[in-house]
């Protein structure tokens, strides 16, 4: 027993260092801005950057439809296989893994070729129009986190009984996906998120290349150029990121638990 | 955060759930016979989603796998893969596989050492919530910030840089380290791939039922023969997959290395960064081919998964 | 009783503040089926455990032929365990798990395999069909077989079985308990079953430990527990049984009144005062209907109940503020009791047990 618990505690402690340090150094090296003492000024300067406002403004506007976009395509798929089609299921499942296998560079790449400002679909020709492009590249980027989230939620709550239970009682379909299906998946909805969020808030490939003014090029391009002011920029990251996973550890103790299963 | 990031993740589980939810399989089972005249009408229900799929994901896709055997007049050839082989593109592949199987290997066993550790190690409750947090975190933590984060720790003036040098008179830039190098990315990669494989495998180790190390016990085997014999037998698909996964997540990374070292050191997603901004290969067919070989090269990796877990495990559901 | 094989001597397991186990005392002789029986929490389990070696007592020691065992790792005690789970292997076939104690012991394959295939043939799923099936493509009752295949297929000294049955359904259940007893009587393996089902206990042990708080409440053959329960608490688990409030009317005739009615106890009060309450316990079997010779003690109530169960009428009878529930045979041309019907209900003083 003793011998055991030695050999995880030093596993532990080395790990923790390991991930300890870097922040602990970038830390400190952010608060060096002014000379011979430490301060926030690093902070203030960005805070104060207006590149960082709206860098980060634009983001998380991106960050919001990508949610949303995610959403209207996962929900209804995931429910519908899990009723209708679940036949369907491996294709499905199948196609929301290719994500974690094709690049997101090479889906960008893509992009630029096939939605040029003279293709058929030109979504490229303007600035709202490469906008719309990015939410969709994102969304693609989420969806085996969000597809995941989703059809994990949809297992626990047992979909078929509660749309033949609401059906008996007279519902039509948009009543049913809106007042019993969405409410149940919520905490699971969310958990993919804010997933997502933290996904797309940092993102760089996918906006550098369509050229949009997001955070992520933007931390490339401070990085490149100053020198406290990406320290600063990394904890304030890091915090972020920090606080989108405590949201969805926070909201998986409210997620139903399962009612009608047994084990 | 970052476009690398991939935690909470699928693919590796399937193990994870044939231990945990026999019932989670049954219930896949289709109930209801698909009945051909309302066919069109349940199509339309996951229509949205496959016309996305198609028009996002796999025609963008196929639209750079048939430009790569194509030349700028449109007319078939295998000269852009030929050209894929000249020196300095291969040199590319060769550190990209290197630095991603590199940080998968190392990622997955220290990963699954702390996982055992927090799991297995009788540590208390605490050490656990809090290492699966951070690990939630770190593991999306990717791209430019981690990239800072490195710099400020094992740059030239970084922090530990600067306290070996000082406190123990250590040059660990003698030594022939660099931050903007193979380990150097390595080990800055290893900040996301360490998490992202407690993320996944700790639910694989819970999976391993008590009663199997007692029933091992009883019948007379060591502890080290149950490992041997049940445990790592057992838990081996999901780490063999997840070290998949973890090559897949390297290889495709770009702004961590961007971020790190610009354009000095010459991966692949790099030099495609490079060429889609600016055509620095002179020919955009080649571009096609070298986004061409990367998914050759994560497709490659997956396809050997999944026929080593075809052809070994045949215990899986 | 024959030579005592394994015995559990004073042994006490605390985990910090809370002690689990106090003082249990068992002998156990060659061969002998022995099952603990208790609500969970009574320590049964952890008994169990402390004999496959998984937790060690905090004191006492467990004795093996003589030899003693208590401070012997799991698996240098060369014992077979049966787990709630079944527990097999998931990544080994059957013949694999079955010979994984051979394996380990370092059996020559030749013997190895000649074992498997015996042990495979007493729980008759047959080498031949099963030995390459992997655990998932079996019923739960079939890998609770291969279970206590693989736990038997070394010869263990002792035989441990932790609630085996509980996971299955109620017909696999009584057939594998059924079948559990007869290979244990072919070997002759000395076996301890740990359940929480009374008539699983019943119905295949030699000895029953009847156990609540950490005791043994009553060590006994099946027939002596459910008919002379040595406490309160053994009474109620086992089986059913009425309960009656009364008082000592008359301690030196042993009359009892119970609502409003006197009943004579004869030779069963030991020691009571008058006005002592008692409390009166009947198995539903021991009480009938109508009056018969041989029953020299009636009371009378209403029909409260009647559940027609098939070949059964469980009938309820209120006598004061007492319900009683007792069994008649369905038959077909004597019409059921009707609720809200006088009833008088007879039984033999010398069934009733006095609780105090």
């Amino acid at each position: 027993m003793k011998r055991s618990t030695l050999w995880a505690w030093v596993t532990f402690i080395i790990g923790a260092s390991y991930f300890f340090i870097p922040l602990i150094a970038t830390m400190e090296f952010s608060l060096r801005m002014r000379r011979g003492e430490y301060s926030f000024d690093a902070y203030r300067v960005v805070f104060s950057d207006d590149r960082f406002q709206a860098t980060f403004g634009y983001s998380v506007v991106v960050a919001i439809f990508t949610i949303l976009l995610g959403v209207l395509i996962v929900v209804p798929t995931a429910y519908w296989i899990r009723l209708r089609m679940p036949y369907l299921r491996p294709v499905v499942e199948f196609i929301t893994l290719l994500p974690l296998i094709i690049p997101a560079i090479v889906v960008v790449f893509g992009y630029i070729r096939m939605y040029g400002s003279s293709s058929p679909l030109p979504f490229l020709a303007t600035a709202r129009g490469t906008d719309v492009l990015l939410v969709i590249g994102y969304s693609m980027l989420a969806l085996p986190y969000m597809y995941r989230a989703v059809d994990t939620g949809l297992r626990t709550i047992d979909v078929r009984t509660l749309t033949e239970a609401a059906q008996i009682l007279g519902a039509g379909w948009t009543t049913i996906i809106a007042r019993i299906i969405l409410p149940n998946v919520l905490i699971a909805v969310l958990s993919g998120a804010f997933l997502t969020f933290a996904i797309v808030l940092g993102e760089f490939t996918m906006a550098s290349l369509l050229n949009r003014p997001a955070f992520g090029p933007y931390l490339q391009n401070i990085g490149a150029n100053r020198a406290y002011e990406p320290a600063a920029l990394a904890i304030i990251a890091f915090v972020i990121t920090w606080g989108c996973m405590s949201v969805i550890q926070v909201l998986s103790r409210f997620a139903p638990q399962s009612a009608n299963r047994p084990n | 955060m970052g476009g690398s990031s991939a935690a909470h993740l699928p693919k590796v589980e399937p193990m994870s759930q044939a231990i945990h939810s026999p019932a989670a399989e049954a219930e896949q089972a289709p109930r209801m016979k698909p009945r051909g005249a309302r066919l069109p009408l349940q199509w339309l229900g996951v229509a949205p989603f496959f016309i996305f799929a198609l028009m996002f994901l796999i025609l963008p896709t196929m639209y750079l796998v048939v430009g790569a055997f194509q030349n700028n007049a449109g007319e078939y050839t295998l000269e852009n893969i030929y050209e894929l082989f000249q020196p300095s593109i291969l040199a590319a592949y060769w550190i990209s596989i290197r630095i991603s199987l590199a940080s998968a290997v190392v990622g997955a066993l220290a990963g699954f050492a702390l996982a055992l550790a927090i799991v297995r190690g009788g540590l208390p409750g605490w050490v656990r919530s809090t290492t699966m947090t951070f690990s939630g975190v770190a593991s999306n933590f990717a791209g430019v910030p981690l990239a800072f984060a490195f710099l400020a720790t094992l740059g030239r003036l970084g922090l530990v840089t600067v306290i070996l040098k000082e406190v123990l008179g250590f040059n660990i830039y003698s030594t022939g380290f660099n931050i903007l190098s193979f380990w150097g990315l390595t080990l800055t990669y290893l900040y996301f791939q360490i998490p992202l494989m407690v993320v996944i495998i700790t639910p694989a180790i819970d999976g391993l039922k008590k009663e199997w190390g007692e029933a091992a016990a009883t019948l007379g085997a060591t502890g080290m023969q149950y490992w041997r014999m049940v445990a790592i037998p057992v838990l081996w698909p999901s780490f063999l997959g997840t070290v998949i996964l973890l090559f897949a997540n390297a290889f495709g990374a770009i702004a961590t290395a961007y971020a790190l070292t610009g354009s000095s050191l010459n991966i692949v997603p790099i030099l495609l960064y490079a060429q889609i901004r600016g055509d620095v290969l002179h020919n955009p067919h080649l571009g096609y081919a070298l986004a061409f070989g990367m998914i050759v090269v994560t497709g490659l990796a997956n396809i050997f998964y999944i026929w080593f877990r075809v052809r070994s495990e045949r215990w899986l559901k | 009783m024959a030579e005592t094989y394994l015995s559990i001597q004073n042994v006490k397991k605390s985990f910090g503040q809370t002690t689990v186990v106090q003082d249990f005392n068992l002998d156990i002789a060659k061969g002998e089926f022995v099952s603990f029986l208790g609500p969970s929490g009574c320590g049964k389990t952890t008994v169990l455990r402390m004999v496959a070696g998984f937790e060690e007592p905090t004191s006492g020691s467990i004795v093996v032929s003589g030899k003693d065992i208590t401070r012997l790792k799991p698996n240098q005690r060369n014992i077979g365990m049966v787990f709630q789970a079944y527990a097999l292997f998931p990544n080994l076939t059957v013949a694999q798990n079955v010979a994984f104690g051979l394996k380990v012991a370092g059996v020559s394959k030749a013997d190895s395999d000649a074992r498997v295939k015996e042990m495979l043939g007493i729980i008759k799923l047959p080498m031949d069909e099963f030995g390459a099936r992997y655990p998932y493509q079996l019923s739960g009752g079939q890998q609770q077989r291969i279970a206590l295949a693989r736990a038997l297929a070394p010869s263990p000294k002792l035989l441990l079985l932790d609630e085996p049955l509980s996971a299955l359904d109620a017909k696999v259940r009584v057939s594998l308990r059924e079948e559990i007893r007869s290979i244990q009587q072919k070997l002759g393996i000395t076996t301890i079953f740990v359940t929480h089902d009374q008539e699983e206990a019943l119905s295949i042990s030699d000895r029953i430990a009847v156990m609540y708080g950490g005791r043994a409440e009553q060590v006994g053959a099946p027939f002596e527990i459910y008919n002379r329960p040595a406490s309160k608490f053994v009474a109620n688990f086992v089986g059913t049984l009425n309960v009656l409030e009364g008082t000592v009317s008359d301690a030196s005739n042993g009359a009892v009144r119970v609502a409003a009615q006197e009943l004579s106890l004869k030779g069963k009060l030991n020691g009571s005062k008058n006005g002592d309450a008692l409390s009166l316990a009947l198995r539903p079997e021991a009480i009938s209907l109508r009056r018969r010779p041989d029953h020299d003690a009636t009371l009378s109530g209403t029909i409260a109940d009647v559940h027609f169960l098939g070949s059964v009428i469980r009938v309820r009878v209120g006598i004061g503020g007492s319900v009683v529930s007792l069994d008649t045979f369905n038959t077909s041309h004597t019409p059921p009791p009707v609720v809200g019907q006088p009833a008088e209900i007879s039984f033999s003083s010398g069934d009733v047990l006095v609780l105090h």
